[in-house]
């Protein structure tokens, strides 16, 4: 099933990657990060799953399709036919490569109890990496005043 | 809580501005961002005061006795970062009140400048690499928006080539830092630096691409010609001053120099891609009519002297490296908001559109002349005297080619950027250009006062090396124990 999953998850990312046409892109990235978020889950990594699927599945995905609405993207496309060939090629290397990492890793550990987790993951964000939190206030600020920039530049031309 | 100020502060004013636009669209914007960045030079300075001239200094922050966790570190590299990065950022916030109303909301630029330059403190501020990661992947996305500033079509595509390049060099940086992590199971410089066989060569491969394609050393540095070219003239004054000095040239020090420790192979591959950068980029140059096409060529190759300097490893070569460090932010900041002062002029930064612009613009004129005598190290300006010791430190090493090397694209420098200065300055004075007149108040200040810091800190370059740069450079040679002797103060 995993390995389901992760073929599942590069596939949808590489044509996320190769297609032309905008919205369709942005559907397979979105179907991409939901194989990705229940992945995390099944590795028993709910925090992961959650912001994986809400932020990057959710909320990224909402976003690309504004722009591209805005933007006027939803053109019809020739997709190039060197696409599939690259793909299947940078396809299969990474099938490889994955699968002989899982073949080396050996045996999963132990899950940790969920109660663990959520004390542990709230611990390290507040108690160990509160300047990460800034960080990451300053990327999300840094993104929302490009978007206005860009919305804003839109308005401004029409 | 005072180290706090250089992040805080300008991130609280970005979140305050978009919501004041509405009451005041020019003077408070104009005012708050201005105000801001003359409280971060303040605040360098009194830091630099402050800060007993050695030792680094990891603080946690508190907040009415209790701990806020926020750890920050500041030793003699940050503080002269600090004090770069402000100097620079006041320059550009002044350029900015009279250059930004072609681009758009005024309250939005100004709060991408701020979360730019409160993100830039971040990385130079960190205590831990993963934490440095985050503020050089804020920095980037503020420096996409406002290469996107530009309202044309090569803007868009300018902005969208640097997002995938950079896109790559993070990648690059964060696959390095997940494989220390995975030999110590630490991110923080301090425990990696303790760490035992914390080496990998794959993480200091991806290190070497990651931040070379930051600082667009040759052959990394692709993308910088176009994004400068595309954006309006701010973004690549504050990306070629303070961007690339960090997320690059700072990061490849902090990493190098304090996590790993400089080893005769990675002195080597710096030395390697500081000669080829020196020679490519003043080539490159060579052949350029756009103003700022010109100008990033130009900082590939400038860029390329400080890492030749820091890669020599040796105590001049290492001063040479960052007094160029600072003294390259200066002039080619100068430069630039010189090419952006002639394209508000004028229209374009076309050099071939243009010529004897130096009746019409005289004070854009003059301070360009300081600009460029100090790339090429014309003495007695800052430019000189750094590259004076690069040379120095690579005879004294006995690596004489190279030396020649320096001196020879340092001569090519001159010869580019005087012609660029012929083609626009001199000569008679275009038809189409009669009607152009001198740049407004602000951008004028701006350029005059980088130009009074670039003979400034040329005539006073001793005891500016010995206050600001030998400092930093002692936490360089220190290496590893620059990051094992760190005091903790506060929790």
């Amino acid at each position: 099933m995993t390995a389901f999953l992760l073929a599942g998850t590069m596939v949808f990312a590489a044509l996320a990657v190769f297609l032309k046409d905008m919205l369709k892109a942005v559907i397979c990235l979105l179907i991409s990060s939901v194989f990705l978020g229940i992945i995390f889950f099944r590795l028993n990594a709910p925090f992961a799953g959650v912001f994986e699927i809400s932020v990057v599945a959710g909320l990224i995905v909402v976003l690309f399709i504004l722009t591209i609405s805005l933007t006027g993207g939803q053109k019809s496309f020739v997709e190039p036919s060197i696409s599939l060939p690259i793909f299947l090629v940078l396809f299969f290397i990474f099938s490889y490569v994955l699968f002989v990492g899982i073949f080396r890793s050996g045996p999963a550990e132990e899950p940790v109890s969920m109660v663990e987790e959520y004390s542990k993951i709230g611990e390290v964000l507040w108690m160990g990496r509160a300047l990460d939190t800034v960080g990451q206030i300053s990327v999300i600020f840094a993104g929302v005043f490009v978007l206005l920039c860009v919305v804003g530049r839109k308005r401004d031309d029409k | 809580m005072f180290l706090f100020i250089f992040i805080g502060v300008p991130l609280a004013i970005a979140g305050f501005l978009p919501l004041i636009s509405r009451v005041s669209r020019r003077l408070l914007p104009d005012f708050l961002s201005n105000l801001c960045f003359v409280l971060l030079l303040a605040a360098s300075v009194s830091i630099f005061n402050l800060w007993p001239g050695a030792g680094r200094f990891s603080h946690n922050l508190q907040w009415f006795g209790s701990n806020l966790n926020l750890a920050l570190a500041l030793d003699g590299l940050n503080v002269l970062m600090l004090f770069t990065v402000s100097v620079v950022s006041l320059a550009v916030g002044l350029f900015s009140i009279n250059y930004i109303d072609r681009y758009g909301s005024r309250a939005i630029y100004y709060a991408i400048l701020l979360v730019l330059v409160a993100s830039i403190n971040g990385i130079i501020l960190a205590t831990d690499l993963f934490t440095m990661y985050i503020f050089i992947e804020a920095a980037g996305i503020a420096s996409y928006g406002l290469v996107a500033l530009g309202r044309t079509r090569n803007s868009t595509e300018g902005a969208f080539k640097y997002l995938i390049l950079s896109g790559v060099a993070s990648s690059f940086i964060l696959s390095g830092i997940a494989l220390i992590f995975i030999k110590t199971g630490t991110t923080g410089i301090r425990e990696i630096s303790m760490a035992k066989n914390s080496i990998t060569e794959l993480s200091l491969i991806l290190f070497i691409a990651g931040f070379g394609l930051k600082c667009a050393l040759v052959p990394f540095h692709f993308w910088m010609p176009d994004a400068y070219t595309a954006a309006p003239a701010v973004m690549p004054a504050m990306s070629s001053g303070i961007f690339v000095k960090t997320a690059g040239v700072y990061a490849i020090c902090r990493v190098f120099f304090n996590v790993y420790g400089l080893t005769p192979a990675v002195s080597s591959v710096m030395v390697y891609l500081g000669v080829i950068s020196i020679l490519a980029g003043a080539f490159l140059a060579l052949g350029q009519t756009r103003l700022r096409r010109m100008l990033a060529y130009s900082s590939i190759s400038q860029v390329g002297y400080i890492i030749l300097g820091l890669g020599i490893g040796t105590p001049l070569g290492i001063i040479g490296g960052l007094l160029h460090l600072f003294y390259h932010s200066i002039f080619k900041t100068l430069l630039f908001l010189n090419a952006g002062a002639v394209e508000y002029a004028t229209g374009t930064d076309e050099s071939v559109d243009l010529g004897g612009l130096g009746g019409r613009l005289p004070f854009s004129s003059g301070t360009n002349i300081i600009g460029l005598l100090s790339a090429a190290g014309v003495p007695p300006l800052n430019g000189f005297w750094s590259k004076l010791i690069i040379v120095i430190a690579l005879i004294q090493v006995k690596m004489f080619l190279y030396a020649f090397i320096a001196i020879f694209a340092s001569v090519v420098t001159l010869w580019y950027l005087l012609l660029i200065q012929r083609r626009v300055f001199f000569g008679k004075l275009k038809e189409s250009l009669k009607q152009v007149v001198e740049v407004p108040f602000w951008m004028t200040f701006s350029m005059a006062a980088l130009a009074f810091v670039c003979v400034w800190t040329g005539v006073v370059f001793a005891s500016f090396i010995s206050e600001w740069v030998l400092p930093a450079a002692t936490v360089l040679l220190d290496g590893l124990k620059s990051s094992l002797n760190t005091f903790m103060i506060g929790g």
